[in-house]
């Protein structure tokens, strides 16, 4: 695997915030190579850690994407608002996305859920051709509300015929099962970790701020640009 | 630097699982030496799920005092950095576009690329009455241990189920042991048969088809001895361990059940010796002598 240049400069990475942990009492100490120092509480992650991690997960990255495979971005956080970021950088990279919650089951009771995605299709089209119009007016809003919970919950991996190749996690502790159903199924996984996480359980963890906005955008933008640049050289010789 | 030592750091190399065979196409990548001279703490990770799966060994150089050097490629020619503050609007049909050539159009409804909704890819599995499942061609020849009744009593009364442990092995050193219940004999083995393709681990064997020394190991309270025999022995072995070893392609060995008999926990206790035993040449590797050494 080629080693690139993706542009990743610590002084962006530091206004971002990613160097910051959570308290020092929460932490794993299984994070202990990656923390570099305790400031006012908090555990300040070794950034060069985080920008070798960052730079390892964009080759590998670059490198599946250019291979045709597919991507799935799983972030749920809706306290900091990071789930429409999560939604809009796999839009732009073409990668299916879990914005809300992610149903237990999703990956490793496929297909089952491949049963209410068609179900989605199908409402779709009916939507689409007309017919709900055509029916009485409690069935049609009892059809329409599933509609719109089908839109929030799977309106991310409607594009989805199988499982993802690769699986970007944007919180280990907020997306627990995600992980764990990834690992069962044995899906390489990309994790950002902060200092209360365990990076042993994914793939390739980057440790990095998951409270931050600014810092999971950066992450998430820095991964999409790969991904984007892996494609494009997948359409151009397949 | 790093950039003047040779080779890439420890770091540069990924560990990937590649449990099963179709998620193997990311290339586990050989490991760079780390070539820096200083001696290194070795940092041992806790082994994740199986052990012959993950190539963890580039932590072992890995020092966690040491500083690690953050040093990117040299970034080509008239490279211009491209600013995502804001994103380049999309108008919704281009997304959907885009979508679309790369799967397809799924289960969107929607299609833009003049592609069938209901399309190929997206097959209907569903049929009335019965699906037909296609039998699994792959080798593997399935043997049932055991397949019995067991009962949970609730509220109402008792539910019961049947459980099935099943081996499944293709006789040149593979096996897996599985156990799976449902209401349904037939259901229970094949769910079980399923779940044993999941655990397939590779037996070492000699030329005569025995494993290359003596070795022992437990599960639960099942403790299991095996040993190697010389050709003609056949497997004298008992239960659950002799249908391991002879859907392993064991010609000849020894195998005692000590401990307690439960069968599905000597059926997975046989796994645990199998896999602590090395052949002759890695060990010989390993310690750097001739093979001839071993055997004196």
């Amino acid at each position: 695997m080629a080693r690139r240049y993706w542009n990743i400069n610590l002084e962006e990475m530091l206004e971002a915030g990613v160097h910051f942990g959570h308290g020092t009492r929460q932490w794993n100490p299984r994070m202990a190579p990656y923390i570099s120092a305790k400031r006012k509480g908090i555990h300040i992650t070794n950034l060069t850690r985080t920008a070798r991690f960052l730079s390892e997960a964009c080759d590998l990255v670059f490198d599946a994407a250019s291979k045709g495979k597919q991507f799935l971005i799983v972030g749920t956080k809706k306290k900091n608002k990071a789930a429409d970021s999560v939604s809009r950088a796999a839009i732009r990279a073409r990668c299916h996305y879990v914005n809300k919650k992610w149903l237990g089951g999703m990956l490793t009771n496929w297909p089952t859920t491949e049963t209410r995605l068609r179900k989605f299709r199908d409402l779709r089209t009916e939507q689409k051709t007309g017919r709900l119009n055509r029916l009485p007016k409690r069935d049609a809003a009892m059809l329409k509300r599933q509609l719109s919970r089908f839109q929030t919950y799977l309106g991310g991996i409607k594009y989805m015929t199988g499982l993802p190749d690769i699986v970007i996690i944007v919180d280990q502790q907020e997306e627990y099962t995600a992980l764990r159903e990834c690992i069962t199924l044995g899906i390489p996984t990309i994790c950002l970790i902060d200092t209360n996480c365990d990076p042993d359980l994914a793939d390739l963890s980057i440790p990095a701020n998951d409270d931050a906005i600014a810092s999971i955008r950066l992450i998430l933008n820095k991964l999409v640009v790969a991904i984007c640049e892996g494609r494009s050289s997948y359409i151009r010789n397949p | 630097m790093a950039t003047a030592t040779a080779g890439a750091p420890a770091l540069s190399s990924l560990a990937l699982r590649s449990s099963t065979p179709s998620f193997s196409f990311l290339f586990p990548k050989p490991t760079k030496p780390f070539s820096l001279s200083c001696s290194f703490h070795s940092l041992s990770l806790t082994p994740q799920a199986k052990a012959s799966d993950i190539n963890t060994s580039f932590f072992d150089n890995l020092n966690p005092e040491e500083d690690v050097v953050f040093d990117p490629p040299t970034p080509p020619e008239g490279f211009t950095p491209t600013f995502f503050r804001r994103w380049p609007e999309e108008m919704e049909d281009e997304i959907t576009a885009a979508y679309e050539e790369l799967c397809g159009p799924a289960y969107s409804g929607i299609s833009v690329l003049g592609n069938d909704i209901m399309d190929s890819k997206v097959k209907k599995t569903s049929g009335f009455g019965k699906v037909k499942k296609e039998k699994v061609r792959d080798g593997f020849e399935e043997r049932v241990v055991q397949a019995r009744r067991v009962t949970k009593v609730v509220k109402g009364g008792k539910q019961l189920h049947f459980r099935a442990i099943v081996v499944v092995g293709d006789k040149q050193g593979q096996v897996g042991v599985g156990v799976r219940k449902t209401r349904e004999v037939i259901a229970a083995v094949q769910k079980s048969a399923v779940n044993a393709r999941g655990n397939v681990i590779t037996i070492p064997m000699t030329k005569y088809l025995t494993f290359p020394h003596r070795s022992e190991g437990d599960y639960g309270a099942a403790k299991v001895m095996l040993r190697p025999a010389a050709p003609g022995t056949g497997v004298i072995a008992g239960g659950a361990v002799r249908i391991v070893l002879e859907m392993a392609g064991v010609d000849n060995a020894l195998g005692r059940q000590l401990g307690s008999k439960n069968a599905l926990n000597h059926g997975r206790a046989t796994v645990v010796p199998v896999q602590k035993m090395k052949q002759f040449r890695e060990v010989a590797q390993e310690r750097g002598i001739p093979m001839e050494e071993l055997w004196k």
